[in-house]
């Protein structure tokens, strides 16, 4: 018998967001590309091929993480959240699932970069006594009312620690 | 309520102190005077030699003089007080709430006097978390425990564990005396010296010591004078790979020897006893040890069988325990340096009845044998093209290791499995020792499941389970088993009912 998946899904607008911290890291890579390649060519401490071979390498960074693995990230995110546990699930090519009983959980907390602020967007984190889980790009709204249900959930089941 | 006026430990402490600096400085003399040596001319016919030296101990005398001098504790209405520093000034109040464990030590000295110190660990606060009160005599360092612990005791059990406490348990701890006390006969358990030694002479310590008298091998080789140097090598020479390998073999016998006394020396009467809630550990021959555990605070136990123990019939039981633990000497609290197989059943129900440990596994499937044998030559690759281009006597050497890290694979192939019994979960899997670890559902902080898409394509998962331990959490897992038994740890962690 196959154990059913989380059911829920993480905010369709993170892939949106992804992108974007996908493009910040590639504008990042390109301008560092630039730089080695200005300093091979004028002073050649390097020869020159290393810099193609590293635009390659920009170009294909960029194309994964901008063109290819918000969606897939997305594909395979899912949570849910139970009366006595919280399951998550996510990865592309390791797919980790995590099992994280509510009497486990000490604190729940948002986060929120600039990025996820500008699409309204935080990622909901729930630390144990020893691990810390997210959930990233939840819808605003939806992440604090997560963190109440969890908070409340997790002190109800304190009594059987 | 008792209390214990502002009080100055026993002036041994001076003298411990002293010795404890002079630790500190010895590698610096060692090599002041090796440099000495190799100057030729005598140890003190240098005056800066012979000046820095004194310097040193006159140091260390007044440093251990004055650490003494200013150090006070004392001890009223449930917030035990010390004061130290000589030039910082430093006055700590810890709350009696707050204390975790008391434990004791005592070095040879302290032993002579029937002194010990006192180590007393808060909860959390990553900052000193650890408070040794030196020299304290030992009936007073007895009333002082009794004292911090009444309270803790209780508050322990009822905020931690919310479990009844009961009332059997302080009686026990109250009529506890340090002193073996023939009516706790029952509860105690002795390793004997034949055992010890055993334990040191298949200890891994022993890689330790053998690193380390290379090292001191090597520095040896700058005292030597540079004529007889040369003639050495020369010999050297000509024998070829035999002397090396003597003196490797030389080296490596000492290791073991000194491995032997250390291990006797700080595990020497080692005394295991159960009282109520609480273990006590007890060991060492100069520098005696006592650690007390809360049964209640273990998280997991490991049996360790490590690859020349396991032949015979040995392992060690270690435990990980939630909170402050002694993380004295590097080693992990080790309840039992050296069981024999057949014991570990019954010694696990003495510590802790409601965990079992079971010897029958479910087994890895055999198609996760090909990823554990990839797995361990997977880094070995790149050596045999290594020794290709750097040129050496034995090439082949490139060779060799990979049968053996092929039949290391296999060996965790194995020995990988899991066991389910009720709210236990019992992990097998080998590094290089097979590990047994013992995890109780409740302990278990958070569960996952790794796949990766070779794993999904072979219907296999990586289960790994977090608990607490004194250094945050540790994760244990086993890994390639059928998705069909990561499904059945699953549900059973899970409370969803399906």
């Amino acid at each position: 018998m196959e154990i059913d998946k989380p059911k829920e899904k993480i905010d369709p607008k993170a892939v949106t967001a992804w992108r974007v911290t996908g493009v910040v890291y590639v504008v990042i890579c390109v301008m560092a590309v630039v730089a080695f390649f200005v300093v091979s060519y004028f002073w050649g401490p390097f020869p020159i091929w290393i810099s193609y071979i590293l635009s390659g390498l920009a170009l294909v960074l960029g194309f994964l993480l901008i063109g290819i693995i918000p969606s897939i990230r997305m594909r395979y995110w899912c949570y849910e959240i139970r009366d006595q546990e919280v399951d998550i699930q996510y990865g592309i090519i390791v797919i980790r699932r995590s099992l994280i009983p509510m009497a486990r959980i000490q604190h729940v907390d948002t986060e929120q970069g600039p990025i996820l602020r500008y699409f309204k967007l935080a990622t909901l984190s729930i630390s144990t006594a020893g691990t810390t889980h997210k959930i990233p790009a939840l819808k605003m709204e939806r992440a604090l009312r997560l963190r109440d249900q969890i908070s409340t959930l997790a002190r109800m089941s304190d009594e059987d620690v | 309520m008792k209390m214990f006026s502002s009080e100055r430990a026993h002036p041994i402490m001076i003298f411990t102190e002293f010795f404890r600096q002079i630790k500190g400085f010895i590698f610096p003399i060692l090599i002041a005077f090796g440099l000495q040596f190799r100057s030729d001319s005598g140890i003190f016919e240098n005056r800066y030699t012979l000046i820095i030296t004194l310097s040193f101990l006159l140091l260390s005398i007044l440093g251990g003089f004055l650490k003494w001098y200013f150090f006070r504790y004392d001890y009223s209405n449930g917030v035990l007080h010390i004061k130290s520093g000589v030039f910082v000034k430093q006055e700590r109040f810890i709350k009696k709430e707050r204390i975790q464990t008391v434990s004791y030590k005592a070095n040879i000295f302290y032993r002579m006097l029937d002194l010990v110190t006192l180590q007393i660990e808060t909860a959390g606060g990553y900052k000193e978390p650890e408070i040794d009160i030196e020299a304290v005599d030992r009936k007073k360092a007895e009333e002082l425990r009794e004292v911090l612990k009444e309270k803790l005791e209780k508050e322990n059990l009822q905020d931690i564990v919310g479990k009844d406490y009961n009332e059997e348990d302080e009686m026990h701890t109250k009529d506890f005396t340090i002193d073996k006390n023939d009516a706790h006969k029952a509860n105690t358990l002795k390793v004997n010296y034949k055992r010890l030694a055993l334990a040191g002479m298949t200890s891994s310590g022993i890689g330790v010591i053998f690193s380390f008298i290379a090292v001191i091998f090597g520095q040896g080789i700058a005292l030597i004078p540079e004529d007889m140097l040369s003639r050495f090598f020369r010999v050297f020479q000509n024998t070829g790979i035999s002397v090396l390998i003597s003196l490797i073999f030389m080296g490596f016998s000492l290791a073991w020897v000194i491995s032997i006394i250390r291990f006797v020396f700080s595990y020497g009467d080692f005394t295991i006893e159960k009282r109520g809630d609480e273990i006590l550990i007890r060991r060492g021959l100069l520098e005696q040890k006592q650690v007390s555990l809360k049964i209640h605070r273990i998280q997991g136990i490991r049996i360790v069988e490590g690859l020349i123990r396991q032949p015979f019939g040995y392992g060690s039981i270690h435990v990980e325990v939630a909170g402050g633990a002694s993380k004295d000497d590097g080693f992990q609290t080790i309840i039992h340096p050296l069981i024999q197989k057949n014991e570990i059943p019954d010694f696990i129900k003495f510590i802790t009845p409601e965990r079992t440990f079971m010897n029958s596994f479910e087994k890895l499937p055999k198609r996760s044998l090909k990823k554990y044998l990839f797995r361990s030559v997977i880094l070995l690759f790149p050596l045999p093209l290594a020794f290709y281009y750097i040129p050496t006597n034995w090439p082949w050497l490139g060779l060799v290791l990979f049968p053996i890290s092929m039949l290391l694979g296999y060996m965790r192939y194995r020995d990988g499995g899991y066991r389910i019994h009720e709210e236990n979960l019992i992990f097998r899997y080998r590094v290089l020792a097979r590990t047994t670890v013992l995890l109780k559902r409740k302990q278990i902080q958070s569960l996952e499941m790794q796949t990766n898409f070779i794993q999904k394509m072979r219907n296999l998962t990586t289960p790994k389970a977090t608990i607490l331990t004194a250094m945050k959490s540790a994760t244990f897992m086993v890994k390639d088993l059928t998705t069909e038994s990561g499904e059945e740890l699953w549900r059973w962690y899970s409370k969803k009912e399906c």
